[in-house]
């Protein structure tokens, strides 16, 4: 490997965002200090006192040591979305190492098989990333999908505790106790961590190599560097970190609990980000991204805090009492604000630094002529990646059965039909019914309609993770508009559209034309949007709607009843009672949908954006409104879900659409759709969505045998399935069809079988 | 007169005895009607059809965080008992998944080898049209845990939990406990999973805090504490993820607490693990909701000063047996009020020890 020159400039790459007095850091510096002054405001007492310096510190270290990871590898073009599964899977290999009910094992062997699983998943990610060319991000969603589905698997999602065994081994958890200088031992941890790592990115050959490969793979490959050692050094440093992290909180904690790191691949990726990383790769410093960490600990700190106030209480009988409290922001204020926060972090990038309005702000104030705005690069800093086309080349001519074997969603469809199958096989009683086989599209609705609208998106080339939380955002302003107002069912509906469009319109207009990330603007949307649903219904549980908004979750039945057009029997009637109402609606969209992505020249226009954004728009396609459409649509596509959702269950609750994110885009990705966009299709989509569906279903199906008894699949390991599913579905995509290695093999071996067609032109060329 | 008392003595006694043995002389061999008990015991002959057992469904809204496992437990030993082939299913994640319980439900609905099916009912409303769905097929239903009092033909079904009220035995054990200990003041703060929205937790916070309130203003005593639960008195929002570090943030940033309830299995063990972190056992009186291996291992740390069982094995056992004697003797739904055990330091010892908690 050649490392790059140890010049000025290679140094500075990782300081190309100065900010107001000259560097990113000092600007998240100043808006630390002002909430930390809005902290002493409220509560002086605490903010007061080193007590809440150590306190965030000490919450943040976590988040830090994570975020210095995620650093590596975000600064590498790359993505790491296992390290909260990661952190998770740490304490639950330390609790069964450890704990006296499982393997009762000393702290250091459990310490070392935590590594051991770290390194591993670290390698797993590299080799799925530079080997087996499959996206970063869906090689570490499936990560994400098989850790948690391997802690609740063995764990069975309980608690592992070992408090009493952790007295005996002092060595180890004073790591999360506090010191004789009052603050706890994981800030000094996390600092010598974050001196390490920003010692190592700033001046070594690993930190050179990483933003070279970050900047340009290519350029950093013609220069000789190792670009897949690199990139699979940067996954394992991730793990590792993850894995340290993981063992600060089971020091602090001295149990293992199931569902530890849950979330925490976003925190950390939003402190990377908040901290001034380019989400493209090229850029980034530790520095900025524990101080991303710590201002997230801070901001979850300071909006905790209220003013002492005075709450009048009913006692009941008539009886009140005068109670003092503290006052609150309402439930989801926290999450709403991250949201919004890290829209504006990434905002400030393209608005002030590469529009460089404070510099035109400063020259404008003396009257001088403002710098020019540099080249902005628009649709260049997309990573276009067009992958598959040879494959439906290959499929040219082929006609029925053939053909279908050379489309993308072939396998989901083949996959969807072979699990059905399997469900008759066990269960030929009653599986294949019309009242079981409508109830299982029953639940594929919700997902179903997520991903009908996420299609046009990753088609586009973009990723959307809103959906879930629009969903529960719609579902709540319906909500809440038929239990506090008297506007009625219909309003209800409009309301709830009406948050989906301004959720897509928000989505659109920052992707699309501000030019921020989809994964940046959706992850925002994604906190904002749930915390503000939460708050909106004051966390609490809404029901009690009118019946007749209830109809659109209801089955045909009671619909067409209520219009006095019910059937009276026959199979007609039969049908009415098990089809639902949303089922048809989900049918009935997905056929529209699939027929504008398929047959309209917007749907051409999304195909060719995704295949190549810069041709497109040479090609005349006003590349920003179709993707500005795209997210419209599948905002309203997840604003139907939520008030669906509300219909169905009769009631609504903050938790509404939760992960759902997560199985929409897995049902796209196992359909056939590309992460790179420029394929998917509805039926591949929706082929997915069932595959899903129908994992779950057999999980919890019954399967009686001979004797009579029955018993039912391991359901914890459901995660496991669809992540081994959707991996060999990428995978499989990849290596079988893209690059056509049975065919080559094949090909090969015909070749060597005919030797007298060969060795003439071989000789020829000599 | 000593003469007439003493005749009158030997003669009441001779009488007690008497009929006393008369009463075991075997009158209760058969009954007034005329059959035996050992007919009347018998199972009906058309209770299980082609002799094959019956087959009943147990369904959670978490069979993934471990509270539940008494339940399946307590089913599973009636299944056992009544000759019961017991499903026992339930959303795999360690937190509230209604629409995944919704969605095994209607899976249930329509196998036609299920008997009766057991539920919980979480979310109000979402259930209804699955329990008109499952009378409609004649399978018999019982509700238990949380409770949907809007739920279709409620009268005619079981409901086996427990009233969210008894959450106030928590509220008024943490004002003996402050008493007891002569705390002179602070803060009394009613942590919460907020966002999650279960309509039960909330309701139980609502009873604790209440009786919090009653129990100090009864001591004369309300002045000197700030009572917290929350604007809307379901609770101090902690997230919706189950974690001891917004607790421990609670603790240190509002500096005075000395009293603490947690209304359900996820915030209570959290509560005792931030108070554990801090090293503040024995110094809070803290209190929660639910029991399990870890809160009962904090009560005896002095994490936690009680928690009050809700009795879960109850709320597996007694609907099966419930079911079972619909099926069997047309027996009307019945409801069982599980009410609350207070564990505490005193009493820890005594609890859980065949997986009752």
């Amino acid at each position: 490997m050649t490392a790059p020159t140890n010049d000025a400039s290679v140094r500075d790459m990782g300081r190309e965002a100065p900010l107001l007095f000259g560097g990113w850091e000092v600007g998240l510096l100043v808006i630390m200090a002002i909430l930390y002054a809005g902290g002493l405001y409220l509560n002086p007492a605490f903010f007061g006192s080193t007590d809440a310096l150590f306190s965030v510190m000490r919450d943040a270290s976590r988040y830090g040591v994570l975020a210095i990871g995620m650093t590596f590898v975000i600064v590498n073009r790359e993505l790491d979305l296992s390290v909260g599964s990661t952190f998770g899977l740490t304490a639950t290999i330390f609790g069964m190492v450890f704990a006296p009910t499982y393997f009762d094992m000393s702290v250091w062997t459990a310490v070392f098989w935590c590594l051991v699983m770290g390194l591993t998943i670290g390698l797993i990610n590299g080799l799925m990333v530079t080997v087996l060319e499959v996206p970063a991000f869906i090689a570490t969603l499936t990560m994400l999908f098989i850790g948690r589905g391997v802690i609740l698997g063995l764990t069975g999602g309980k608690n592992i505790a070992f408090e009493i065994k952790a007295g005996t081994e002092p060595a180890f958890f004073r790591l999360g106790e506090i010191n004789a200088f009052g603050f706890n031992n994981q800030i000094i941890l996390f600092l010598i961590i974050a001196v390490i790592a920003a010692a190592a990115l700033a001046y070594t050959a690993i930190g050179w190599t990483t933003y070279s490969v970050g900047g340009n793979e290519q350029a950093a490959r013609y220069a000789g560097i190792n670009t897949r050692f690199v990139r699979m050094r940067s996954y394992v440093l991730s793990s590792l970190c993850a894995v340290i992290a993981g063992l600060m909180s089971v020091a602090q904690n001295k149990d293992a609990d199931p569902l530890a790191g849950f979330g925490l691949e976003l925190i950390a990726i939003s402190s990377v980000i908040v901290g001034g990383a380019a989400i493209f790769g090229g850029r980034g410093r530790v520095l900025g991204s524990c101080l991303g960490a710590i201002l997230i600990g801070l901001i979850d700190k300071v909006l905790r805090e209220g003013v002492p106030t005075t709450r009048t209480v009913d006692l009941g009988n008539g009886d009140t009492a005068q109670v003092a409290a503290v006052t609150q922001l309402p439930p989801g204020a926290v999450p709403a604000c991250l949201g919004v926060i890290l829209i504006i972090a990434v905002l400030i990038e393209p608005w002030l630094v590469r529009r460089r309005a404070i510099p035109r702000l400063w020259a404008w104030l003396r009257g001088r002529p403002p710098p020019p705005i540099p080249d902005l690069g628009g649709v260049a800093i997309s990573g276009v990646q067009t992958r598959g086309a040879n494959v439906q080349a290959r499929g040219l001519g082929k006609r029925g059965i053939a053909a279908f074997f050379y489309r993308r969603d072939a396998a989901a469809v083949i996959l969807m039909v072979a699990l059905w199958l399997f469900g008759l096989w066990a269960r030929p009683d009653f599986w294949g019914g019309l009242d079981n086989s409508f109830a299982i599209l029953l639940a594929f609705s919700e997902i179903a309609l997520l991903a009908v609208g996420l299609t046009f998106v990753m088609a586009n080339g973009d990723i959307d993770l809103s959906v879930g939380s629009v969903l529960a955002l719609s579902g709540a302003v319906a909500a809440v508009i038929m239990k506090d107002t008297n506007w009625g069912p219909l309003a209800a509906v409009g309301g709830g559209i009406m948050a989906g469009v301004v959720a897509g319109l928000i989505n659109g207009w920052l992707t699309a034309y501000v030019g921020m990330p989809a994964f940046i603007t959706t992850l925002g949307t994604f906190y904002w949007a749930r915390g503000l649903g939460s708050s909106i219904v004051a966390g609490t549980q809404l029901n009690g709607f009118p019946e007749s908004f209830n109809l659109i979750g209801r089955n045909l039945y009671e619909l067409l009843d209520a219009m006095g057009l019910a059937p009276t029997g026959g199979l007609w009637l039969a049908i009415a009672k098990a089809v639902s109402v949303q089922t048809i609606f989900v049918l009935l969209v997905a056929l529209i949908a699939g027929v504008v992505l398929a047959h309209t020249t917007f749907g051409e226009k999304v195909y060719a954006i995704g295949g190549n954004e810069r041709a497109a728009n040479f090609a005349g396609v006003n590349t920003r409104r179709v993707r500005f459409t795209s997210f419209l649509i599948s905002s309203i596509c997840a604003a139907c879900a939520g008030i669906i959702y509300d219909a169905f269950y009769r009631s609504f609750i903050p938790t509404a659409g939760q992960l759902r994110e997560l199985d929409s885009i897995s049902s796209i990705i196992i359909g056939g759709g590309s992460i790179f966009g420029g394929y998917g299709t509805m039926i591949g989509s929706l082929a997915g969505a069932m595959v899903i569906t129908l994992i779950r279903s057999l999980l919890s199906l019954q399967i009686i045998l001979k004797d009579g008894s029955s018993f039912v699949l391991p359901q914890q390991w459901q995660n496991v399935f669809i992540g081994l599913i959707l991996i060999v579905a990428v995978v499989g995509d990849i290596w079988l069809r893209q690059h056509n290695i049975l065919g080559q093999l094949f090909g090969r071996r015909r070749v060597a079988e005919e030797p007298t067609h060969v060795e003439p032109v071989k000789e020829a060329k000599a | 007169m000593m003469k007439r008392l003493a005749t009158a003595a030997i003669v009441a006694t001779t009488c007690f005895w008497g009929s006393g043995a008369f009463a075991q002389s075997g009158a209760i061999s058969k009954a007034v009607g005329g059959y035996t008990w050992e007919d009347a015991a018998k199972e009906g002959a058309a209770t299980k059809k082609n002799g094959k057992p019956l087959t009943f469904a147990i369904i959670t809204h978490t069979a993934g965080n471990g509270f539940f496992d008494p339940v399946y437990v307590g089913a599973q030993v009636a299944a056992n008992a009544f000759g019961i082939n017991l499903i026992k299913l339930g959303s795999e994640a360690p937190i509230d998944d209604i629409p995944r319980e919704i969605q095994i439900l209607n899976q249930i609905v329509n196998d036609p080898t299920i008997n009766g099916v057991i539920m919980t009912t979480p979310q109000v409303g979402a259930y209804n049209d699955i329990v008109k769905k499952l009378e409609d097929r004649g399978v018999v239903v019982a509700t238990m845990n949380s409770y949907d009092g809007t739920l279709f033909d409620r009268n005619n079904i079981s409901h086996t939990g427990q009233d969210a009220s008894a959450a106030a035995i928590g509220g008024e054990a943490i004002v003996k406990c402050l008493l007891k200990n002569n705390v002179k003041g602070g803060s009394i703060l009613f942590p919460n999973t907020v966002p999650v929205g279960n309509i039960e937790v909330n309701n139980r916070v609502k009873a604790a805090f209440q009786a919090t309130v009653k129990a100090l203003k009864a001591a004369n005593r309300l002045q000197d504490f700030k009572v917290d639960a929350g604007p809307n008195n379901i609770g101090v929002d902690v997230g919706a993820d189950i974690s001891p570090a917004p607790i421990v943030q609670l603790i240190e940033s509002r500096k005075d607490v000395v009293g603490l309830f947690g209304p359900n299995g996820g915030v209570t063990p959290a509560i005792g693990d931030a108070i554990s972190q801090l090293k503040l056992n024995n110094k809070i009186c803290s209190f929660g909701f639910d029991l399990g291996p870890k809160q009962l291992e904090q009560i005896r740390t002095g994490a936690l000063q009680g928690s009050l069982g809700q009795q879960p094995f109850l709320q597996g056992f007694y609907p099966v047996m419930q079911l079972y004697l619909q099926l069997d003797r047309n027996i009307a739904a019945a409801n069982l009020d599980t009410r609350a055990q207070l564990v505490t330091k005193d009493n820890v010892d005594k609890v859980g020890k065949r997986f009752e908690n």
